[in-house]
């Protein structure tokens, strides 16, 4: 499996495990206002949403570099919508850095209403990184991932 | 004033590796054109004439062009990163599996910039 493949894979495994945990922390602090019902309608609506971020991994590895300036390119980085990757061109080229790719990081918000079990809104931003580090045993290239999980609640009464 | 500037590839492009890059000069008067030596640095078996240099890179690496009209002294230069990818594309996924550069010492800084000129009348 190459690199690529490994790191789409692991930030969906990232994203399914955010929403399992987001929900289960949502779970825990409103369960007793909302029940499993409101659980559950975060979760499968997070759920749809992993799809969104395999879409903008994609877009964002599909992004042709041939031809711009790398400096330019190290300096801002690429950014398609809000998945950003962080590039060392000019260190990898000059045989400085062990990766041309430093990170990739995606953020996303979504928001949705519960709809009939009472009149909340949930926010969610979900921020997904990658980061590449190299094993010193082999050079062998490993991605690590991180993720945070914000959650807001806002409760409408009356 | 007699003048010579390397049009393109930009200072710092991007490239990959396994294809032609093609770069392209411009002289004024036009017709020192002609005398336009193109070379690479530490690489002695890519050089070229006129024009237009289409010099094919085989690793991943700086590389600094050089455009000189000698008997003028007039010398322009540009640096450009190549990629050894393995599909040979240029998307950052292609680049992300890019093979890392073999060791060599080649300034990663253009040492006389991309136009040059010299006060003179052509020949």
């Amino acid at each position: 499996m190459s690199s690529v493949d490994a790191l789409a894979g692991d930030l969906q495994r990232t994203a399914s495990t955010a929403v399992v945990s987001g929900a289960a922390a949502l779970g825990g602090a409103a369960a007793l206002a909302f029940g499993q019902a409101a659980n559950a309608a975060f979760a499968e609506h997070a759920a749809s949403e992993a799809e969104t971020y395999a879409g903008k991994f994609v877009t964002v590895f599909a992004e042709n570099l041939g031809g711009r300036i790398a400096q330019t390119v190290d300096a801002n980085g690429i950014t398609v919508g809000s998945a950003q990757i962080d590039t060392q061109l000019v260190a990898f080229a000059s045989g400085k850095a062990a990766s041309p790719i430093a990170s990739v990081t995606v953020e996303h918000d979504f928001s949705f209403a519960l709809g009939s079990v009472a009149a909340v809104d949930v926010a969610a931003t979900v921020t997904l990184t990658a980061q590449y580090v190299f094993a010193a045993k082999d050079a062998s290239p490993k991605t690590t991932t991180t993720t945070k999980v914000e959650l807001s609640l806002t409760w409408q009464s009356g | 004033m007699l003048q010579l500037t390397i049009l393109g590839p930009a200072n710092g492009s991007i490239a990959v590796a396994g294809a032609p890059v093609r770069f392209t000069a411009q002289t004024d008067p036009k017709q020192l054109a002609a005398k336009i030596v193109w070379s690479v640095a530490d690489r002695p078996e890519l050089h070229g004439s006129g024009e237009t240099f289409d010099p094919s890179f085989s690793v991943t690496g700086v590389e600094r062009i050089v455009a000189q009209i000698p008997d003028l002294g007039l010398a322009c230069d540009t640096i450009v990163y190549v990629f050894k990818t393995p599909s040979g594309g240029s998307t950052a996924a292609d680049i992300l599996r890019a093979e890392p550069p073999v060791t060599r010492e080649v300034a990663v800084q253009a040492q006389f910039g991309s136009h040059a000129s010299v006060m003179g009348r052509a020949s």
